[in-house]
């Protein structure tokens, strides 16, 4: 078993420990797989997306990357750079930046990658993600699947080992949505990564190994799918 | 990076235009007015200084309590008893008043005891004409004031509508502020001004200069109304002088401070409106020195925009200025100088710098997870 994260009895409290977020949640997550968190709004789907994407920090237990506790791995923005790729629910591009701009912009801190190189990584991301034509465009320029689409690309940019996504399918089409999950599936294939999906969609449960439900802020069920991605097509 | 960085920073600022364009205004005007206010103060200051140190003399002598030697008044008695000192060789005596010509600007009068020794020493060039003789009711005008009042050789002046002067010569000298003036001799100036055997300044030459501070101790102590100086002290006894320059720095200091509070008063409000954008961008793995530098980018475009703005809008005020107070007897220069432009540059850096600082410290310092979630 190849464990990526390892979430050890993890809780998040809130306004001075009157709310619980996150009750001490324990998960293990390996290489090469999806995720998909499912539970009603408000059951800690987010929160547990941020704790292990360092976006916030636990209030009790930790979380393990590849073995190593978090004050192990480094500089924190450098650590989020390399192993971690986030999908937000509302796209959050920059709004200053174009399309290619601003998946370079996840590509900036590392100075180790020249301008041209950088510059060809986002368009073969965009071409990939099926948005070439809109590399030039500014987010308030373009539809909120493309936008999306965009996000997808930023979050890729740098191969990362875990990709977390909230609610990435949330505000697109159904055949964004089709083109986003693909997309999605076609990474843990390609590079080993694992995905987890904080999502209310059901159909992103389709192309879950592992999904997972939640409710005020504990795990309650995980069921694990024998999935066979060569017939993604009868996907919805 | 560099690339992408200066022109997220620039659409930022494009983004936010109307804000950009107030800020960009208010430093420039605080620049301008720093920039005019600093140029007219070292040029008054160095053309005092210069004046002063052109004077080829041991010992200078002014009344004790007075600012400027405008305002100093020796009286005839003293100047006997001082030239009467076994050290000294020989004194030469200056008036200096105001009057107003035709009843329009004020000019500054220069009452000399000596117009060949004067001349030497405050760099007078007869252009045209000739100096002064002994006799009274003669003048010689500067070559800004013949050309302002278009006066030639012949001409006679009216100085205050009490008495007409004949102008013998013009001439012109290096120090700026004297061309605007008028020289006469000293017993015709101290009628003209009612000051009868009086002198502003005193210019000793002693038989050995190196007696010079035993002269200067000597003439405080038997004189207490007096302040005698090396001559090579006089720039700093000047009150106005020290003052200008004080006025200088208190207003190079004022301008960064009112110039940094305006754009951190931006720049916090920038940061507040984009504290998801900064979530994000940590989230997606900018450290947070590259974020600042973004910030940084944007204030520093501002600022040196600012400053060169302001430098360059300077030149018409300072023009204005300086054709409309030709006859000031404070010299104000046409333009700001180079040394005044570096200062702006240094300036604009450091305000630049300086009201980035806090702002992006603290709207960095954030927990990124609520950032993103920022409304």
């Amino acid at each position: 078993m190849n464990n990526l994260i390892e979430i050890k009895k993890v809780s998040k409290l809130y306004d001075r420990g009157l709310i619980q977020a996150i009750e001490e949640v324990s998960l293990v997550l390996e290489a090469g797989k999806i995720y998909v968190l499912m539970g009603v709004s408000g059951c800690g789907k987010s929160t547990l997306l941020n704790l292990i994407g360092t976006l916030d920090s636990p209030s009790k237990g930790g979380v393990l990357y590849e073995g190593r506790a978090l004050n192990e791995v480094g500089t924190l923005s450098k650590f989020r750079r390399d192993f971690i790729g986030f999908v937000f629910q509302f796209h959050h591009l920059i709004p200053t930046l174009t399309l290619r701009e601003n998946v370079e912009s996840a590509l900036l801190p590392n100075r180790h990658i020249p301008a041209l190189e950088r510059r060809e990584r986002a368009l073969r991301l965009l071409d990939d993600m099926g948005i070439l034509h809109r590399a030039d465009s500014y987010a308030s320029d373009i539809s909120g699947g493309e936008r999306q689409r965009g996000a997808i690309a930023r979050a890729l940019a740098n191969h990362p080992k875990l990709l977390l996504a909230d609610e990435p399918t949330g505000n697109v089409d159904s055949k964004t949505a089709k083109l986003i999950l693909k997309r999605l599936e076609r990474y843990v294939e390609t590079s080993q990564g694992s995905i987890l999906i904080a999502t209310h969609d059901p159909h992103v449960a389709d192309i879950a190994d592992v999904v997972i439900e939640m409710e005020d802020g504990a795990i309650i069920s995980m069921t694990h799918n024998k999935r066979d991605r060569r017939h993604d097509e009868d996907l919805f | 990076m560099f690339k992408i960085i200066t022109s997220y920073a620039f659409r930022n600022l494009i983004r936010t235009r109307l804000r950009s364009f107030f800020t960009l205004f208010s430093v420039a005007l605080i620049i301008m007015l720093y920039t005019v206010l600093t140029s007219v103060g070292n040029a008054f200051t160095s053309q005092v200084s210069d004046a002063l140190e052109s004077q080829d003399v041991d010992v200078a002598v002014q009344a004790r309590y007075a600012a400027t030697p405008v305002s100093s008044i020796i009286d005839a008695k003293t100047v006997e008893s001082i030239a009467s000192m076994k050290e000294v060789n020989a004194v030469n005596t200056l008036l200096i008043g105001h009057k107003r010509i035709g009843g329009k600007a004020s000019v500054v009068l220069l009452g000399v005891s000596n117009f060949t020794t004067f001349s030497q020493r405050l760099g007078f060039s007869v252009m045209d004409g000739r100096s002064l003789s002994d006799l009274d009711n003669e003048v010689v005008v500067g070559e800004k004031l013949a050309k302002v009042f278009g006066l030639r050789v012949g001409d006679e002046l009216e100085l205050d509508g009490v008495k007409k002067y004949r102008v013998v010569g013009i001439y012109s000298s290096w120090l700026n502020p004297l061309n605007s003036g008028v020289v006469t001799n000293i017993n015709t100036l101290q009628t003209l001004v009612g000051k009868s055997d009086k002198a502003s300044l005193l210019f000793l030459t002693l038989k050995d200069p190196t007696d010079a501070d035993r002269v200067v101790e000597a003439i405080n102590q038997q004189f207490p109304e007096m302040r005698a100086m090396e001559s090579q002290q006089l720039p700093d006894y000047f009150g106005v002088i020290k003052s200008v320059f004080y006025f200088s720095k208190i207003v190079s200091v004022l301008t960064l401070f009112i110039a940094v509070a305006v754009l951190v008063n931006t720049f916090m409000m920038t940061i507040s409106e984009r504290v998801r954008e900064v979530g994000i961008l940590s989230a997606i793995g900018w450290p947070r020195s590259m974020i600042i530098s973004v910030f940084l980018v944007e204030s520093l475009l501002l600022s040196f925009l600012g400053g060169f703005l302001g430098y360059v809008s300077a030149y018409p005020v300072m023009a204005a200025l300086q054709s409309n107070f030709t006859s000031a007897t404070v010299y104000l220069p046409e333009s700001p100088s180079i040394s005044v432009f570096v200062n702006v540059l240094l300036m604009s850096f450091v305000i630049g710098v300086l009201s980035t600082v806090f702002p992006a410290l603290y709207g960095t310092n954030i927990q990124v997870a609520k950032a993103v979630r920022h409304e």
